[in-house]
């Protein structure tokens, strides 16, 4: 999975862009954020438009896939103009987007079979909140232990300790997360019988509720990710322990330690802020390989299906709202990395 | 200007640096692995003893007695099975990844080298399709361009290529300001001249760190994709297939989901030991 | 003449879902074979002998179905999860059993006119409905009229019927007229959900069923609470029941043997081989569900009847059964519905024979071979595995079989791909009496005719024997059709499949049956955890 996080698009620093000019204005962190945030915008437009395309060119439509069998003809007719899909397609896609951006992601062809009305945001606001719950439960021990190991394996770089941690953290990260997780399983439900292989949440009740649902999960997204997680970090930390004003420091004859704290990590931050950001945009696609493997109940289980199924409206509006969270934690990132790395405000040395 | 000299001398000991074995035992490990793997992959075929795609006993018979790693969910030998299932990996994700970095070269050295309009063209487009979840987008397209396992590697390739046409750019970028690219451009030669002879050898060292992992992720991309049923199709012979379709075996007959899965993870974790040691961790930068 | 509008179920999603649609078989069965009728059945030793216990709570896993989950009575023909939804809140006027007897349910009673063009069915008293209102007549025409609604899945089975004509009479009764003659409309009405009168909203059904609505989350789970109104007194047992929506075969099973839940519908075939372990026992029975390979005959080279009496040869129907089927299924003799009445059993069993299926490409042009495109998809458990298989078995005989996987969602479409392909498979289930079988599969123009079937002389047979007013006149004209399509017809029915459930040893009172998974419809309202 080595490769799998995706480099982000570049950050784009107001140091990069405006070196000639002196700088004027106050508040260069907000006017980067609102550039940053129309940036975005343009392009969540941009591939709103090809998802839609994409979508209406998949054979079917949600309607056909309600009626299945039954999709031909007068029926078929008839629940096609009640879902609006007899419209012309520019009418069908402003439709679609003026009602995603006021947060209305239409009603779903399932209240339409059942003769009533139901929200697409109504069934899927709990699956995100499952996705939510999920990525939040893996998040959380992947960059706890990447940072740790990374920041441990730069600090010791070249000894057996680094090539222990870059050992131990290659072969799970090679392989696929479908079979991380048949072996995770296979362990420890076939042979040990300590773990539920099903994420089998109760009516009414909540993952929390039941936190052994989580854990193979958990295990398996942990597995993949940690080990390229922990590499980037470890290359960045080596970057910075190289860096001049390192050196100087340490030419100044200032205790290591002391060195690494507050020369090294610093600089190593900014990278870190990026690598944390490609963990939660990793999780995205982890999300739907885990939850199909599991069972889970979450965003990235019910858009593989509405895909099986071409569904087409769900699979629009969930790959759209994926994209909207990947999009997003670029932006977080970058921001975080501008207000904890001031020399990049101001391009200065 | 002499730099033209030195800079040749420069490519040609490269050249010689990247053919040398890896220096490290990681490295060495993984070039075995490695060599192991393919010829498996490449060789296996003539070695079966049985027809990949014929029924010789009983559906998920152990293993042992006629069959050595038993039978998969048809009663297929699972040995000859996974003697003719590496092709297929190899192939798909190896052209995936040709492709990708074709699509990134040309793009990147376009952008890179013309600068200007095309340059923020391009690099807006990189921006788009990075903003999407790769396998979101490889099940799109692939469900779009109907079923098999053509438009996933095609998707996989178009997934993949901004991220290379963005280091080539930013290497080109780099490359064409300096000297000798200079002098060439002032002698009269073409672009294409140019990107060709002065601009690309001096870019392949930043692409060549990271094509394993190119590769690798290619593997597991295109496996994943197989498993959820929306890639390669049965009744085919490929290790990321024989995962996905023997699963409900696996309490019966495990080697036909846990062999072809252990030689998908060697082939992924062999490119990493290698391409991490020819990178040189740290030293080469 | 009636073209029935239903439809075997259509499947979809990344894994199987099989879909039934049960009609109801004739009371008796005439020249029926010990087949499906005398089946066996493995139930828990314990679960026959001890007595029920009042309360608990029922989890069921059943094969999910996305977003296609729905309480409206209508879509309970597409996915087994809606059936047994459907089976949970709403009644029909007469049960059918397992078995495939019939017996009362919101009509105690029925009989017709004597040329079967007209039935009186009585109505019981004392139901109410879930939200306090009392069952009325009113509600059973309302129903009728709702079925014959465009879109609806359920309009085949009031096809035949006269909807203006339909009234009450008296205070519970009903009398319902029809088109033509109708010696089995009580079988075929008993898949008539019966909804409130005026009811068009499905989101928050009400029933008169042995359990009333709770809440559904689609793709997830459905939850219902006993009705402790419900007619059919002491039923049902348990307090409340949850049918939990798992689309992956693995993690229903799974599910199931680690506690989570206590009963799992269509068990994959070699778990169900290697057994589940202590604690759970397997349902089998022989199925009515017919698998098939069909050929367009209107489609080179299959529109050469000796072309497709030699790819019939040359499946070697067994070996299908043992190995994607892992032996869970019986061979069939390219005809549709053994154990149904007017069944031909006097038909000799095709058998496997490719000298003889080479003679006959030979005399049909294609003695140097023969290339065919095979279309193929997982629409339920096995058929993949068996297009696999045959195309080694063409092999044998020197034909060559490409065989190409399709998305199960558009298999069925007729938008996509349903009814456009020349040689693909097909799967059909609980088409109980021939007549809707035949008049939704051979009719030309019928929404299920797969085989491009259009002769003047089926048609006409199949009309004759639908509206025959004798059960001897009919038997005749059911022979005609059986005997022109064991010998020339365009379908490979290779196998019936058995019924494949698995329970917890403290669940009683389910009953497998040929008809539908999990001893559906009865068994949710008799299912009891053992005292």
């Amino acid at each position: 999975m080595t490769a799998a996080i995706q480099a982000t698009a570049e950050p784009e620093t107001p140091a990069a862009q405006d070196q000639s000019r002196p700088r004027r204005g106050r508040h260069p962190l907000l006017r980067y954020a609102l550039r940053r945030v129309a940036a975005a915008v343009v392009i969540l437009l941009v591939l709103s438009v090809l998802v839609f395309l994409a979508c209406s060119v998949l054979p079917g439509n949600a309607a056909s896939a309600i009626l299945g069998k039954q999709a031909s003809g007068v029926a078929l007719a008839h629940l096609e103009r009640e879902m609006g899909l007899n419209r012309p397609i520019a009418y069908q896609y402003w439709t679609w987007l003026t009602g995603l951006v006021h947060g209305n992601l239409g009603n779903s062809a399932a209240g339409y079979a059942a003769g009533g009305q139901i929200s697409v945001w109504s069934q899927i606001s709990g699956k995100l909140a499952n996705s939510a719950i999920l990525a939040t439960a893996a998040f959380v021990p992947i960059v706890a232990v990447s940072l740790m190991l990374g920041v441990g394996a730069a600090l010791r770089a070249g000894r057996w300790v680094d090539h222990l941690i870059s050992v131990t953290t290659l072969v799970p990260a090679a392989l696929p997360e479908f079979v991380l997780g048949a072996l995770l399983v296979g362990l420890f439900f076939g042979s040990l019988h300590l773990l539920p292989p099903v994420s089998l949440i109760p009516p009414g009740g909540s993952p929390l509720d039941t936190p052994s649902l989580l854990v193979l999960p958990v295990l398996t997204l942990v597995g993949v990710c940690v080990g390229p997680a922990a590499r980037m970090i470890r290359a960045g930390m080596l970057d910075a322990l190289e860096a001049d004003c390192v050196a100087v420091a340490r030419l100044n004859g200032i205790a290591e330690r002391r060195v690494v704290i507050r020369y090294a990590l610093r600089n190593a931050l900014a990278p870190s802020v990026q690598v944390v950001a490609m963990i939660a945009q990793y999780l995205i696609g982890g999300l739907l390989i885990v939850e199909y493997m599991f069972g889970y109940p979450g965003i990235g289980q019910q858009l593989v299906n509405a895909i099986s199924i071409h569904d087409n409206l769900e699979v629009q509006s969930v790959s759209m709202l994926l994209a909207a969270i990947y999009v997003g934690i670029n932006i977080v990132a970058d921001l975080v990395v501008m207000t904890l790395v001031p020399k990049l405000r101001t391009g200065g040395a | 200007m002499i730099t033209g000299v030195a800079e040749d001398l420069d490519i040609k000991q490269r050249a010689k640096r990247r053919l040398a074995l890896p220096p490290t035992l990681a490295g060495k490990i993984g070039l075995i692995m490695l060599a192991a793997v393919v010829l498996l992959a490449l060789a296996g075929p003539e070695l079966a003893p049985y027809s990949p795609r014929l029924t010789v006993g009983a559906p998920y018979a152990p293993s042992g007695g006629h069959f050595l790693l038993g039978t998969d969910v048809l009663g297929r030998d699972v040995l000859s099975r996974v003697l003719f299932g590496g092709r297929t990996v190899l192939i798909y994700a190896g052209l995936a990844t040709i492709l990708a970095y074709l699509a990134g070269l040309a793009f990147g050295l376009f952008a890179g080298y013309l600068r200007g309009w095309p340059d923020q063209a391009l690099m807006r487009s990189v921006d788009v399709l990075l903003s999407f979840p790769a396998l979101v987008f490889i099940l799109l397209v692939s469900t779009a361009a109907g079923q098999g396992i053509i438009p996933v590697m095609v998707a996989t390739a178009i997934i993949q290529a901004p991220a290379i046409a963005r280091i080539v750019r930013t290497a080109t970028l780099e490359q064409s300001v300096r000297g000798f690219v200079e002098a060439a451009v002032a002698r009269g030669e073409s672009a294409i001249s140019v990107l060709r002879r002065e601009i690309l050898p001096n870019i392949a060292r930043p692409l060549s760190a990271d094509v394993g992992l190119r590769f690798t992720w290619s593997v597991l991309l295109i496996a994943s994709v197989n498993f959820l049923g929306l890639g390669l199709q049965p009744p085919a012979a490929d290790w990321g297939l024989m995962v996905s379709e023997n699963w409900g075996g696996i309490g019966a007959n495990p080697a036909a989901v846990l062999v072809p899965a252990a030689l998908l993870g060697l082939l992924c974790v062999a490119i990493n030991l290698l391409s991490d040691s020819l990178a040189g961790g740290r030293q080469w930068q | 003449m009636n073209s029935t509008d239903r439809t075997p179920a259509p499947l979809q999603g990344p894994s199987r879902r099989a879909f039934l649609h049960r009609t109801a078989s004739a009371g008796l069965l005439l020249g029926a074979g010990a087949g499906l009728a005398a089946c066996e059945h493995q139930t828990s030793a314990l679960s026959t002998l001890a007595k029920p216990r009042r309360g608990g709570r029922l989890r069921i896993g059943i094969t999910g179905a996305g977003n296609q989950e729905s309480l409206n009575p209508s879509s309970a023909a597409y996915t087994l999860i809606n059936l047994a939804m459907a089976t949970a809140v709403f009644d029909t006027l007469i049960i059918l059993n397992p078995d495939l007897s019939l017996a009362p349910g919101l009509a105690t009673s029925w009989t017709s006119n004597r040329p079967a063009t007209e039935w009186t069915f009585d109505l019981r008293p004392g139901v109410t409905w879930h939200d306090g209102k009392p069952f009325t007549a009113s509600d059973v025409i309302y129903s009728l009229r709702w079925m014959a609604a465009p879109g609806n899945g359920l309009a085949g089975l009031v096809s035949n019927v006269d909807l203006a004509g339909i009234r009450q009479s008296g205070t519970s009764k009903v009398v319902v007229p029809l088109k033509t003659p109708d010696l089995l409309f009580p079988q075929t009405i008993c898949d008539g959900y019966i909804i409130q009168d005026g009811e068009k909203n499905f989101v928050h059904p009400v029933g008169t069923g042995p359990f009333a609505f709770q809440s559904l989350i689609q793709g997830e789970h459905s939850v219902f609470l006993r009705n402790p109104h419900y007619w059919d007194h002491p039923k049902p047992y348990v307090d409340e029941l949850i049918i939990y929506s798992l689309a992956s075969d693995t993690a229903r099973v799974d599910a199931l043997i680690s506690g989570q839940i206590d009963v799992c519908s269509q068990v994959p075939f070699t778990q169900a081989r290697t057994g589940l372990g202590n604690g759970f026992s397997l349902l089998r029975s022989p199925g009515q569900s017919a698998y098939a390979f069909y050929m367009a005959v209107d489609k080179p080279p299959f529109d050469d009847v000796r072309v497709r009496q030699a790819l019939r040869l040359l499946t070697d129907r067994q070996q299908l059964i043992d190995v994607a089927l892992d032996g869970f299924g019986t061979v069939a003799n390219d005809l549709y519905g053994r154990g149904l009445e007017f069944y031909d059993n006097g038909l000799p069993q095709h058998q496997h024979d490719v000298a003889e299926a080479r003679s006959l490409l030979r005399a049909a042009g294609h003695g140097s071979g023969l290339t065919l495109d095979l279309q193929t998809s997982d629409i339920a458990p096995g058929v993949t595995a068996a297009a696999a298989l045959f195309q080694q078995q063409a092999a044998a005989a020197g034909v060559t079989v490409n065989v190409t996987q399709a998305n199960p969602s558009a298999y069925f479409n007729p938008a996509e791909l349903y009814l456009k392909m020349p040689f693909a498979q097909t799967f059909w289930s609980g088409y109980n009496t021939l007549q809707l079988f035949y008049q939704y599969a051979l009719m030309p123009g019928a929404a299920g005719n797969e085989t491009h079937w259009d002769s003047n002389d089926t048609t006409s047979w199949i009309q004759a024997a639908s509206s025959a007013s004798s059960a001897a006149a009919a038997g005749r004209q059911w022979a005609a059709v059986q005997q022109q399509q064991w010998s020339e017809g365009g379908y490979i029915w290779w196998a019936n499949v058995d019924n494949l459930d698995a329970a917890s040893d403290q669940v009683g009172g389910i009953r497998p049956g040929p008809l539908l998974n999990l001893g559906l419809p009865t068994s949710l309202a008799n299912a009891y955890f053992i005292a």
